[in-house]
């Protein structure tokens, strides 16, 4: 970057944020990198440095704080406070900045979730279904008529697709993780309908994982090394998923379905897991009341320091799925 | 320690503790008990002969943990007296030591512990200080990880007098690690466990990573870090001398390691802030530069000897700048790292420091103490008659006042540093202060109020601070109005309510106390007790009627001649603003209240001859 | 033969509520016989199986058939009438998906016969007689049809040309069904008719969308607040996945949606998508065991979210390609 002129520095910004509420410990930094070092987020953008923001706001590099994408992309997961040793909600610190950056007219770059006015009936269960409080039902006028439809707070909106995963008319969803998209990726090259061209003894599993579930580098590589007869399929949360996709795969043939998300208290979309947790364990009752055998399906969670966990549970679940076809899955069936 | 052990002065005595200290500076008793060693003293030679024998092992507190030792042992082969002790609580007395002691007959079961009292002039506390145990830092995996352990481990794994001869290895398969990273400030510069740097930990680590690249030159060392802290003479030479061995050195806290759990091998994240990207290192052992923290018997160790602690745990200083190795209280000192985390030249110095402070009272034959000290008038104590109170010994500093029931409290001149705490918050007004009494002070107030009292300001200040500030705006030539009268105190807790009192009751137009900064009183604890007391003061005066404009509490200190200054100039304008008639009629009405609440003044040993004014009206 | 409509009712395994709701028209029923002519009702008339085998293929206009397939003979006819039928409608919640006669799909033959024949508490039945398909009595013998292992819908019997949702279907939806066949009015074949594209909910006059869920609990266990939506006082209501249309007769009731109308377009299992809906909306301050919780407060899964749905649903599908 070129040379930071003292001249064009604002010294009250760091004020601005102290007297923010949430801004209160901004002086306490002292620049470690824990923070930094800890999020994820820098996996999916490279200019996120929450260290580096913090220290622009000290320095009053106003402009440059807001045109990074750093505060607008934290989602509040909280994996870094109580790792910082000094103490600093990073992310209320954070929203204290947004909420500055909010009243002087600076967007989120996004994305954010999107409405279709046309087919949205109101129900507000994306309203109910959203970790961050970021939808609303409000009147709005639809091809000449007023209807009650879900609006979208650009300003709260994470994009974990939650809200898109609960509507019944694919009205509201996310850029790259729409219900096509999600289809378009377990189907891609033939992998759903095409049973013929695996043999018995390369059962189909699908996976989905969501895009936090781990932190370590190496574990992301190995997910590129499986065969094909796994299908991965990456989703921004765990709570993302439809209980639909797992049934549409099944229908199909597929022999089994492993959904991972993280650790409890890790989710980066505060409660995503928890939802998921509660869709797999029910739909896992539905299989068994059906006398199906509810252990093609699994959910399974990761968390920080679980390093080769996620290659390991797929392969797992790809061990598991080929014992029970040995022993016969139709005769271990009620 | 074995020169020490043999001087003619010294008497050692170990494993010994201390169960009570009384006294004063240069007249301590300190009740000492020494615990049983099992083993008779004059006999035993420390052969060793019976720890093979012995057939209980338990972990070695002096080796970390890491190597175990038997239930009858030396702390270490340098221990002096070289003398071996049996661990009671897990002997099982087999009596093999018994046998294999032989004809020594060292060995007595029958041991007690044996109490003696002593009479010192002086009392040095150098009790040192603890390491912090990195477990509850759960990121970094200590006590999860078998091959991440802390520097004073390492220290012991690298000496060769220690558990492994000095070959290092590390736990989980015994090799010599070809890698391996250091994480300094585990548990310092840390909001959730200790806030304060430990100050030693980087030259303990860039020395054992020089260490052990001089032995290991293939080896790859990196250690991760906030801040080198490199001060004193030639440590920042050190620190360049380790980079150019090729030692790594990265700018960014690790947020957590992660074990490989086939290879026991770690993986440190961290952000690199020099090269900006987050890495992931393996290595295969990590060192935790673990926060030294106070001993956990501080606090006992605090009330016994009566002295306090600061905020951090370590003991406190009598001054950080200008008594660094005194306590507050008289005759005890500090030395080394029980007053805070210090390297070795630090804590030698502090000692040397320590011994020649603590000389000075032995060499002496007298020892001069404050002459304005406190002093209870028995008579006068509702103690005496056996009722319970015992206020003045709470809210003494140096906890110099003595209160038993049954008896009038007792002041123990030696200790008391005349802050006036006591005689202040006493509230029978039966303990005074010698050169400070309560009589000298009214004597004072009638004297300044003698005329036109409604135009003046009563100030009253304390010795260190606000009455050096007065003096440095004099210095200084700060013009203020000449309508202050200073009244001086040692500190703002001796400023009695009933000074303030008399001082409306004789017609002062306003009136102000002032005393030292919170963390500066001379006296420790001075000035909290008379902010206490002028908070209360201020809402009771003007409940009774007197305008709030009239009373102010400020805090000033020595070189603050200019707010001194100010604050005499905004009093006088404050005064000149009131309506001088309004402040008689309200100076009329409140008299009486003043005159009930100082109805029992009469009674205190010659205030009734100083208050020679009775009440004055002024034109 | 007159110019008008040749209309044929027809009811397999079904309780016989759609054959009331075509009453239900009421005075419209002489309207609808001016434009049309009932050529075969066994509910409402007296023609026999014979006189449908005498029809000519294509001769009934529209067959308006309800009920789900359980039995051989509901098979047959199923298949007669849609041969001798130009446009045949899946007609009812039962002959659309499944509706209640579906449910029986968590078990099989052996297990329904076995409740009803021998476990139910009132049953007197000693020497355990269970139906079957043939036996020779004194009198001669008789022939039952074969009742299957699997109830069917119609759509998963013969190709239907309309679908007509709901348990029953409500009568204004019908009547508006009808006038839409008398003036030739209908959409493209497959569609669903007499109903609306979005959700019950859009109708729902609730308050809705402010909290999240605490726990769950049955109709029957709380009195629920009249004005705020169901399932954010933890009450199952289908609405959400329900296709609008009925008038919500059940919500005026202050009973929550039970999805008889079945899915809108775009969601392809109603089950599945209701389950997902209905733990999306717990609590935010649920850890994993607040979690099991609520999962275990939901008592019977299939039969809350698959009432009426099950045979439709690719729940279903993966059962019948395991078995």
């Amino acid at each position: 970057m070129a040379t930071v002129l003292s001249n064009q520095l604002d010294p009250t910004f760091k004020d601005e944020v102290l007297a923010e509420p949430g801004g209160e410990h901004l002086l306490r930094c002292y620049s470690c990198g824990t923070c930094m070092a800890t999020c994820l987020v820098r996996r999916y953008n490279e200019e996120f440095n929450p260290r580096r923001v913090l220290r622009m706001v000290m320095l009053g590099m106003r402009e440059q704080v807001f045109r990074n994408p750093t505060v607008w992309l934290c989602s509040a997961c909280d994996a870094c406070y109580p790792r910082c040793p000094q103490g600093i909600h990073i992310s209320e610190l954070m929203q204290a900045i947004k909420n500055i950056g909010m009243r002087e007219g600076y967007e989120p770059p996004g994305p954010v979730a999107e409405v279709d006015d046309t087919a949205c009936s109101g129900c507000g269960m994306c309203v109910m279904a959203c970790p961050y409080e970021a939808l609303y039902l409000k009147d709005k006028e639809v091809e000449g008529t007023m209807h009650r439809v879900s609006h979208v707070d650009r300003y709260r909106c994470m994009s974990c697709g939650v809200c898109a995963a609960v509507c019944p008319l694919s009205a509201i969803s996310v850029e790259g993780y729409s219900n096509e998209d999600v289809l378009v990726r377990m189907q891609s090259g033939g992998w759903l309908s095409d049973r013929q061209a695996f043999s018995p003894d390369e059962p189909r599993v699908l996976v989905f994982h969501c895009n936090w579930c781990t932190r370590v580098e190496s574990d992301w590589a190995a997910l590129s090394e499986f065969p094909p007869n796994v299908r991965i399929v990456p989703i921004a949360c765990s709570g993302r998923v439809d209980p639909q996709f797992i049934l549409l795969a099944l229908s199909e043939g597929v022999d089994g379905v492993l959904v991972v998300g993280c650790d409890p208290g890790e989710c980066h979309y505060k409660q995503g897991n928890y939802i998921a947790q509660g869709k797999m364990h029910l739909f896992e009752r539905s299989l068994s009341q059906m006398g199906l055998d509810p252990s093609r399906v699994r959910f399974a969670q990761t968390g920080t320091d679980d390093r080769g966990r996620l290659p390991h549970l797929i392969e797992q679940m790809v061990d598991d799925v080929k014992a029970r076809a040995l022993v016969g899955a139709v005769a271990s069936e009620v | 320690m074995v020169d020490a052990a043999r001087h003619p002065n010294i008497e050692l005595l170990t494993y010994t503790e201390v169960k009570r200290v009384e006294g004063f500076i240069g007249n301590f008793k300190v009740l000492l008990e020494q615990k049983p060693r099992y083993v008779i003293a004059d006999r035993c030679n420390g052969c060793g002969d019976c720890a093979p024998v012995c057939p209980i092992e338990v972990p070695n507190e002096f080796e970390e943990g890491i190597a175990p030792r038997k239930a009858i042992y030396i702390p270490h082969s340098q221990a002096v007296p070289l003398l071996y002790t049996i661990d009671m609580d897990n002997c099982i007395e087999c009596y093999k030591c018994v046998d294999a002691c032989g004809k020594l007959d060292a060995i007595d079961f029958g041991q007690q512990p044996k109490q003696t009292w002593l009479d010192v002039g002086s009392i040095v506390v150098a009790t040192g200080f603890d390491s912090f145990d990195p477990t509850p830092l759960e990121e970094y995996g200590y006590g999860r990880y078998d091959n991440v352990i802390t520097t004073l481990e390492l220290e012991r794994i690298n000496n060769s007098a220690g558990p492994t001869a000095g070959r290092i290895m590390r736990p989980s398969d015994g090799k010599l690690p070809e890698s391996v990273a250091f994480v300094q400030c585990v548990g310092s510069r840390d909001e959730r466990f200790n806030i304060y740097c430990s100050g030693f930990c980087c030259m303990y680590t860039i020395k054992n990573a020089i260490q052990w690249k001089l032995e290991h030159p293939e080896a790859d060392i990196t250690i991760f870090y906030m801040d080198i802290r490199t001060p004193s003479k030639g440590y920042e030479e050190f620190y360049r001398r380790a980079r150019e061995m090729g030692i790594r050195f990265v700018q960014g806290r690790p947020t957590w390691i992660t074990q490989d759990s086939e290879t026991s091998n770690l993986f440190i994240q961290a952000e690199d802030q020099s090269v900006g990207a987050v890495i992931e290192l393996e290595a295969e052992l990590v060192v935790l530069s673990t926060a030294a923290v106070p001993r956990e018997d501080a606090d006992e160790m605090g009330s016994l000897l009566n002295i306090s602690r600061s905020p951090s745990g370590f003991f406190m200083e009598y001054h950080p700048k200008l008594r660094p190795v005194d306590s507050p209280t008289d005759g005890v000192f500090l030395a080394g790292a029980a007053q805070g985390p210090k390297d070795i030249p630090a804590s030698v110095s502090q000692g040397a420091g320590a011994a020649a402070r603590a000389a000075r009272i032995l060499s002496s034959d007298t020892w001069d103490i404050e002459p304005i000290v406190a002093a209870v008038w028995e008579d006068r104590c509702v103690m005496a008659d056996g009722k319970k109170c015992g206020i003045c010994a709470t809210k003494c500093p140096y906890n110099a006042i003595i209160t038993e029931e049954g008896k009038a409290a007792h002041v123990t001149p030696a200790k008391c540093h005349g802050c006036g705490s006591c005689v202040a918050e006493c509230p029978h007004n039966a303990i005074t202060q010698m050169h400070f009494t309560d009589a000298q002070i009214f004597a004072q107030l009638h004297a300044l109020l003698a005329t036109e009292p409604e135009k003046k300001i009563v100030a009253f200040m304390c010795n260190w601070c606000s009455y050096g500030g007065a003096d440095t705006a004099g210095t200084s030539h700060f013009e203020y109005p000449p309508q202050s009268r200073g009244i001086r105190v040692m500190c703002s807790a001796r400023m009695d309510q009933d000074f303030i009192y008399e001082a409306y009751r004789l017609g002062a137009g306003m009136v102000l106390v002032s005393g030292c900064h919170p963390q500066d009183c001379h006296y420790i604890t001075g000035q909290q007790v008379g902010a206490a007391r002028f908070e209360r003061l201020a809402d009771r005066l003007e409940k009774m009627g007197i305008s709030p404009e009239r009373f102010r509490v400020e805090w000033i200190s020595a070189a603050e001649g200019a707010k001194y200054a100010r604050v005499m100039r905004e009093m006088h304008e404050t005064l000149g603003s009131l309506d001088p008639q309004a402040l008689r009629e309200e100076n009329e009405r409140v008299r009486p209240d003043l005159e009930r609440r100082l109805r029992r003044l009469p009674e205190i040993p010659d205030v009734a001859e100083a208050r020679v004014l009775d009440v004055v009206c002024v034109e | 033969m007159s110019d008008k409509l040749k209309l044929a009712l027809y009811w397999a395994a079904s309780c016989g509520g759609c054959e009331i709701a075509v009453i239900e028209l009421g005075e419209k029923l002489l309207d609808l016989m001016e434009a049309a002519e009932i050529v075969f009702w066994p509910a409402g008339t007296d023609f026999k199986y014979a006189d449908v085998e005498a029809m000519a293929d294509g001769y009934i206009d529209m067959c308006l058939f309800n009920g789900a397939i359980r039995t051989a003979e509901n098979e047959h006819i199923a298949k007669l009438l849609r041969r001798k039928s130009k446009v045949m409608v899946a007609f009812g919640s039962c002959a659309h998906e499944g509706c209640i006669p579906a449910l029986a799909n968590l078990t099989d033959r052996e297990g329904v016969f076995t409740r009803a024949y021998l476990e139910t508490p009132s049953t007197d039945n000693p020497e355990c007689t269970l139906p079957q398909m043939h036996c020779v009595v004194p009198e001669g013998e008789l022939d039952l049809p074969e009742f299957y292992d699997t109830v069917k819908t119609l759509a998963q019997t013969v190709k239907v040309d309309y679908f007509v949702p709901g348990c029953p279907p409500v009568a204004e939806q019908i009547w508006n069904v009808l006038q839409a066949v008398i003036s030739g009015n209908l959409p493209e074949p497959g569609s669903v008719v007499g109903a609306g594209q979005k959700t019950v909910c859009e109708e729902c006059e609730r308050i809705k969308g402010e909290h999240k869920v605490k726990r769950f609990v049955r109709p029957h266990e709380v009195i629920a607040d009249p004005e705020r939506c169901f399932l954010e006082q933890g009450i199952i209501c289908a609405g959400p996945v329900t296709r609008a249309g009925c008038g919500r007769p059940c919500l005026h009731a202050q009973m929550p949606c039970r999805g008889c109308y079945g899915p809108p377009d775009g969601v392809y299992d109603q089950g599945a998508k209701l389950l997902g809906i209905v733990m999306s909306l717990i609590d935010g301050e649920a850890d994993p065991e607040e979690v099991q919780r609520l999962v275990s407060e939901i008592v019977d899964p299939v039969g809350t979210f698959y009432r009426f749905s099950l045979a439709d649903s690719l729940l279903q599908t993966v059962k019948s390609k395991r078995d």
